[in-house]
Parts: structure tokens; C-alpha cells; sequence
């Protein structure tokens, strides 16, 4: 039971960090779903079950993938993850801050090796 | 290869990027909707760095939405260079306001890139001569109003001008540069309160503007505005001045074009196709 509260928290907290990083508020969300701004409040609060068909629409919208909303990958890329296609002298251009930053967001963004874009 | 060759290389793949998105050599382009053209995803993340190319299906621009409008509007169009040149991923790290610095040749070819589609050539000489100016002896003010037309920053145009194309002299440039686009605004607008100043005459050529909420839009007096993200401020001499207040978008309209004027929150962070788009939560 707690562990069905606890993945329902993470992807709360999944869909909440992803909205902010698509610039999103909750209204605008709704808006763009077709849903109620409360029923958005209520997800991001992690007091109500997201469907598979809503975790796709959510991905769809914030330009993320379903693995991250769902906390089955982690919220950031390791320095060696061959998504990132940098060498390890382009890292270095950038402060811990800045890199942390990037990392976390390159986490969440769809590529095409991403696993629901197969096939 | 030696730097005149790679910016006239830069220069040409802008104008092949022009060609391919049927847009003509002289009017202003706004470089996210390129990138779109492009295919590229451009997102802006609250990073201190320039920008990021990530080479991968679909490929991305990532942009520090920290940095001020015109400079993110340059670093999208130089990382779409780095996209239109096969280059792969690569960091631009924060810099000055000086471009030229460099002698890596990927990064002189995407400056000359970013440089000639924001800003090529016809469209700028055209820009001075339809309005009766001339780079060599032109103002501070002749400066901002063109650079704004162009969505670059005062001292972008003034490198490309008096560098890149050779219509500006060193002293000129030097005496040009002593001004700040700040000083410009405070001289026309009386006060300090804007965070940035578009100016739109009866000339100018774009077919949109870009602005972030707290800075203010000058159009010609008597221009029709529609859309309550922009509120009146003052006029000035031949200009109705206006604050850009809220995010989304409005319609300015005189007897020679009509703009666009698209409002972001300040330092937005986000997909870049999502920074105007109204907020029912407001």
C-alpha cells in the first residue's frame, strides 16, 4: 500500500517539476488537457491516480518522456549517458550549477532512442 | 581555412536557410520559428550558460533564459548554425557582448551564420537607406531602431556594421559604442523604469516583435493596438509608447504594416512555442 502511495508521489512530484520546466501553469495545462485546473491541483498533490492515457498526454504536452513522469529514469543524466553526445571538454565549459541545471533537463526531453518513440 | 572565408561560408548557408523557408534576403527574421522551420526544439532553462546543441533526433537548442531578449534571439540563430553545418553537440559558454573573439572555426562559422540571418546585408543597407540614414554618420537612437527591427542587441548591429560588412568606421563605431541601450531609453523615455525599448517607425519591415513583460513598445503616433497585453505609457515625439504587461499577444496596426507584438514572462523558462501563450491563472 505505502508503495503504491509512494509511486503516486513520485510521479506527482515528476509531473509538478516537468510543468514548471515547460514555462506551464496549472491552468494552462488544464486548459491544454481539457481538464479542471483542480484536478490538475489535485494530481500535482499527488491525491489522485494518473491513467496511462493522462502520463502520455502529460508527456506529449511538456515535451518529456513517459519513463521520466512515471520515476522509472532518473531525474538526472549521468555525466557518461550517451544521450548527452558531449565530450567530457564541453562539460567543463560549464559551472556545477549551470551543468546540474542542463543534466536535469536533458532527464526529462524525448529523443527518438527513447522508448516510447520506438516503433 | 581563413576567417573571411568561413564568415563569407556563414553568410551563404543564411541565405540557403532564407531560400529553403521561402523567406526573401531583406526582412527580418524571427530565429525560433527558423529553428522550427528546422525541425529543432528550442527550450529555455534557467542556466547560466549561452546555449546548447544537442545533435539528436529531434535535434534541440537549449537557451539560458537568463540572458537578456536579444542575445538569447542571437545564440538560437548561431546554434542553429552549428545544426545547419552537421556540427555536433557543443556548449557555448557565457560570454561578453564581444562574438568576434574566437578562433575556433565551428564557432566563427556559426556566429557569421547567426550574424547573416538575423541581419543580412540587403535588409540592413536597405533598413539605413529607406529611412534616409547612413551607418557612417548614424545616432544612437538610428541604431536602436534598427537593431530592434532586426530583434538583435544595439551592440550585436554595431560589431556586424562596423566588422563584419564594413559600413561603419572603428571611430565611429567607438564613439556609437559609448552609449548603452539603457541611456538611449532613459533619454527618450525620461525615466528608468523599462527594461528595454523596441522602437517601430513607419519603415520598418518585421512582421513581429518579441518582448518580455516590463519592457516598452514605441509605435508611430496614432497606430491601432489591439490586445490588453500592452497598456499605454506616453508619447513621444511621433511615438505612442506602451508597456508590454502581460504575457500573450496583440495586433499594432498603421497605414504601412502590421506587427505582431508577442509578450513573454521575463526570463521564461520553457518550450520556446510556449512563451506567449496566455495564462488563464493570471
Amino acid at each position: 500500500m505505502s508503495t503504491e502511495i509512494e509511486q503516486r508521489q513520485l510521479i506527482a512530484a515528476r509531473i509538478r517539476e516537468a510543468r514548471t520546466l515547460a514555462g506551464l501553469s496549472q491552468g494552462q495545462v488544464a486548459k491544454m488537457m481539457t481538464m479542471h485546473r483542480p484536478t490538475i491541483s489535485e494530481i500535482e498533490a499527488g491525491n489522485r491516480k494518473v491513467t496511462a492515457d493522462e502520463i502520455s498526454r502529460f508527456a506529449e504536452v511538456f515535451d518529456v518522456t513517459t519513463a521520466y513522469l512515471l520515476g522509472e529514469t532518473p531525474d538526472k543524466l549521468a555525466m557518461d549517458d550517451p544521450k548527452l553526445q558531449l565530450a567530457a571538454r564541453e562539460l567543463a565549459k560549464l559551472s556545477p550549477d549551470a551543468l546540474d541545471g542542463l543534466l536535469r533537463a536533458l532527464a526529462a526531453v524525448r529523443t527518438d532512442n527513447d522508448d516510447e518513440n520506438k516503433g | 581555412m581563413n576567417r573571411r572565408t568561413l564568415i563569407l561560408d556563414g553568410a551563404q548557408a543564411a541565405s540557403d536557410v532564407r531560400d529553403r523557408l521561402g523567406l526573401d534576403l531583406v526582412a527580418p527574421v524571427d530565429p525560433f520559428a527558423v529553428a522550427e522551420g528546422l525541425g529543432i526544439r528550442v527550450r529555455f532553462l534557467p542556466v547560466s550558460m549561452e546555449g546548447f546543441y544537442q545533435k539528436a533526433k529531434p535535434p534541440r537548442i537549449m537557451l539560458s533564459a537568463l540572458r537578456p531578449l536579444a542575445r538569447k534571439a542571437f545564440t538560437c540563430a548561431h546554434e542553429i548554425g552549428h545544426h545547419w553545418f552537421g556540427h555536433g553537440s557543443t556548449i557555448d559558454e557565457l560570454k561578453g557582448d564581444g562574438r568576434d573573439d574566437t578562433d575556433i572555426p565551428d564557432e566563427i562559422l556559426a556566429n557569421a551564420f547567426g550574424a547573416f540571418l538575423l541581419m543580412p546585408s540587403i535588409g540592413v543597407r536597405r533598413a539605413f537607406n529607406s529611412r534616409g540614414w547612413k551607418p557612417a554618420t548614424a545616432n544612437p537612437i538610428q541604431v536602436l531602431t534598427i537593431a530592434g527591427e532586426f530583434g538583435v542587441g544595439y551592440d550585436t548591429l554595431l560589431t556586424h556594421l562596423s566588422m563584419t560588412l564594413g559600413d561603419m568606421s572603428r571611430n565611429t563605431r567607438i564613439e556609437l559604442g559609448k552609449w548603452t541601450p539603457q541611456r538611449i531609453r532613459k533619454r527618450l523615455l525620461c525615466d528608468d523604469e523599462a527594461t528595454g525599448l523596441i522602437l517601430l517607425d513607419h519603415q520598418q519591415r518585421a512582421a513581429g516583435v518579441d518582448l518580455e513583460e516590463g519592457y516598452a513598445l514605441a509605435v508611430p503616433t496614432g497606430a491601432a493596438v489591439a490586445g490588453d497585453v500592452l497598456t499605454q505609457r506616453q508619447s513621444i515625439e511621433g511615438f505612442d509608447v506602451y508597456n508590454a504587461v502581460r504575457r500573450g499577444r496583440a495586433t499594432i496596426t498603421t497605414a504601412a504594416w502590421q506587427v505582431e507584438a508577442r509578450v513573454a514572462p521575463p526570463q521564461f523558462i520553457g518550450p520556446a512555442n510556449y512563451r506567449f501563450l496566455e495564462d488563464p491563472d493570471e
